[in-house]
């Protein structure tokens, strides 16, 4: 479909630029997650805790990673 | 008894002084004193929370029965088999491959999100009760967290419910503890207790547990021993 003359709209476009945005919207609250482990882990401090805010932190970097490699990409 | 199991006892008993009640050395030898990790843990080893003072020391440590994961649970196992169907779809069979590859990574990421947030979310609402104070604490979403606490000698009556058949087979329920005043917290609606343990494991004995905590307190009183 071209709407604007010299763009082509499909829905592989259409797709794309919604998983960037979502991309964008995940990195954000993983990044929140990473705040939110830390004050539960203050708020009861359990052994295991220290763990989760290192898992919490490992999900940010892989969502980050993948984020870059599909907007770079796509 | 097994010897291991009295000397952990009276461990608990010499670490926590009289304060441990029988209830809570009867769950110890039992074997309720496991790590954190569990949904009841008497006596927890390593665990402190936030307002936890220097002379106070934590009797019960629980969360929600695992069973009340279930629903996102089974939510997440569906959602996880999603894409291996959409190619079906012929929207989904119209999207270039690229496109495609890249839809079904965030759609995993998504999905992890969600399952690592339900599981914090579980992990991490616990309900103490310490040899001087019942604590609730509730995280809600990302940000927003709701610590109610109140002092043992406060309580004015502590009772259980268990409803519908899971609750009765995996022998888990709400713990309701009124207080003398009226708590009003952000995340009850008002004519419930500020402090609800939501489907704790055992919840005749936690009311065990708190009910001897209460005499125990009251015995302290008469005889001006209050800490």
């Amino acid at each position: 479909m071209e709407l604007i003359t010299g763009i082509h709209i499909d829905i592989s476009l259409i797709i794309g630029i919604l998983i960037k945005v979502l991309l964008v919207i995940v990195c954000f609250v993983s990044l929140l997650t990473v705040k939110q482990a830390s004050v539960m882990d203050k708020v009861v401090n359990i052994p295991i805790g220290g763990w989760f805010k290192g898992f919490s932190w490992i999900f940010f970097m892989v969502v980050v990673f993948v984020s870059l490699l599909i907007i770079l990409v796509l | 008894m097994p010897e291991v199991k009295k000397r952990e006892v009276s461990d608990s008993v010499q670490e926590f002084g009289r304060h441990v009640v029988a209830e809570v050395q009867k769950m110890i030898s039992e074997g309720y004193k496991r790590s954190t990790i569990h949904t009841i843990t008497a006596c927890p080893e390593n665990a402190r929370f936030e307002s936890q003072t220097e002379k106070e020391n934590i009797l019960l440590l629980m969360r929600a029965h695992p069973i009340t994961n279930l629903w996102w649970i089974l939510l997440a196992s569906v959602l996880f088999a999603v894409p291996f169907f959409w190619g079906e779809f012929p929207l989904v069979a119209a999207i270039e491959p690229g496109v495609k590859l890249a839809l079904i990574l965030t759609w995993y990421l998504i999905l992890a999100f969600f399952v690592f947030q339900n599981f914090l979310l579980w992990f991490y609402n616990v309900y103490i009760v310490t040899d001087e104070r019942i604590i609730d604490v509730d995280f809600f979403g990302l940000l927003y967290k709701n610590v109610n606490a109140t002092q043992i000698r406060k309580i004015e009556d502590v009772n259980y419910s268990q409803r519908g058949v899971l609750s009765g087979f995996f022998d888990y329920g709400n713990v309701v503890i009124e207080t003398a005043s009226a708590q009003k917290s952000d995340d009850t609606p008002m004519e419930r207790s500020a402090f609800t343990y939501d489907n704790v494991p055992r919840p005749d004995r936690v009311v065990r547990v708190i009910t001897e905590l209460m005499e125990q307190e009251e015995q302290e009183e008469y005889e001006g021993r209050t800490r």
